[in-house]
């Protein structure tokens, strides 16, 4: 017998999946953002940053491509035309056309990245209390989950 | 055949007799039932009265934005109270619409009526993953499996129950009307993957007693 979450997952895995040399787009990117949270049981239950009484209304803008800072969540342009996901570019790093994603902006825009690295700081010293992989041995997607706060469990 | 006339029983009495309206709809438990059983109407109803509700949840959410120390609601505050206002009139009579048409145009009502209470206008795949939201398509083949298991199961005994398993019981999945009631059902256990020979009810599975309070202290 199967329940509901298991048919739930597979659908939004499907909806992720990509194919080879395309960029993500939006909704991929917000479950890949997701992916390690969608790994709870029960997806009934709000995600793990919900429960959790801190910044949920701006982590949940950032998680689902609601904020005004990152460019690919912007799906107009200044022209009020709509723009391809990934050819909307960091605004910071122009004359360079690098898609302005979240892994872009959070961990690799020389403009933006430094604001958010003493969070950053802090999440490597909660992996190192709780025993966890070094923050080097992770990819960009999961750094970038990390970082819009997936609670540390213990792997 | 119609028109129908209802005669008085007073020989004096004028007019002698009163026409019978036909009615395109009419409205039975909260079920808006239209001639064809199509359940547009019930949709259209249902989308109408979550958007009321939605105006509600944002008025409440407003109003409590000077509660104690808070400046407003935190969004688990918000999503509790859109789950209590809004999210009951899209479940009411979800097992009740066939209709994938219907069941998207509920779904796209669901999605911005969370997001305007939420005020979180992103991705609304995102949006339902993190709040706990699953489609309603999913949702509605949970209520199914459960109509399935109360009429074959736990009222066997009912009139309905008693229609049910001897209209239906020996006849393959591909007899049905794919718009009745019947083959929702079938399929809605299909996808489940529930053997209805063998399975437990989900009630009937062991499960570690719960403790309410601690797992309301938990989320809260």
């Amino acid at each position: 017998m199967k329940i509901i979450s298991d048919l739930w997952k597979g659908q939004l895995y499907n909806a992720a999946r990509t194919h080879a040399g395309q960029p993500p787009g939006g909704k991929a990117s917000c479950i890949q953002i997701a992916h390690d949270d969608l790994q709870r049981l029960d997806l009934f239950k709000p995600a793990q940053f919900l429960r959790i009484p801190h910044n949920q209304l701006p982590l949940l803008r950032l998680r689902t491509s609601a904020t005004s800072y990152i460019p690919t969540h912007l799906h107009l342009s200044n022209t009020h035309t709509y723009t391809p996901y990934a050819k909307q570019y960091c605004l910071s790093c122009l004359p360079l056309q690098i898609p302005g994603d979240e892994t872009h902006t959070l961990l690799h825009c020389p403009h933006f990245s430094p604001l958010i690295q003493p969070a950053i700081h802090s999440l490597m010293l909660n992996h190192r209390q709780f025993d966890l992989w070094t923050w080097a041995t992770y990819t960009d997607t999961q750094k970038v989950a990390y970082a819009t706060w997936i609670y540390p469990t213990k792997t | 055949m119609p028109p129908f006339h209802m005669f008085s029983p007073f020989p004096t009495s004028n007019p002698r007799s009163y026409p019978i309206h036909e009615v395109s709809q009419f409205e039975y438990l909260g079920l808006i039932l239209d001639p064809k059983l199509t359940m547009h109407l019930a949709t259209v109803k249902a989308i109408r009265r979550a958007s009321q509700g939605q105006a509600l949840a944002i008025a409440v959410s407003y109003s409590l934005r000077y509660d104690k120390n808070s400046s407003q609601l935190t969004p688990t505050q918000n999503l509790s109270l859109w789950k209590v206002i809004v999210l009951p009139h899209f479940l009411q009579n979800l097992r009740h619409i066939h209709s994938d048409t219907d069941i998207k145009k509920m779904q796209t009502s669901l999605n911005l009526s969370l997001a305007r209470v939420l005020h979180v206008y992103g991705d609304h795949t995102g949006l339902l993953e993190d709040t706990g939201m699953p489609p309603l398509q999913l949702t509605k083949y949970v209520h199914l499996a459960q109509l399935h298991f109360r009429l074959t199961i736990t009222r066997p005994d009912t009139l309905p129950a008693l229609l049910f398993n001897k209209l239906n019981s020996s006849l393959p999945l591909s007899k049905f009307h794919t718009s009745t009631l019947d083959y929702h059902i079938r399929y809605a256990t299909h996808a489940f993957k529930i053997d209805l020979q063998t399975d437990p009810l989900p009630d009937m599975t062991s499960q570690p007693p719960k403790n309410h309070e601690s797992t309301f202290r938990e989320n809260y």
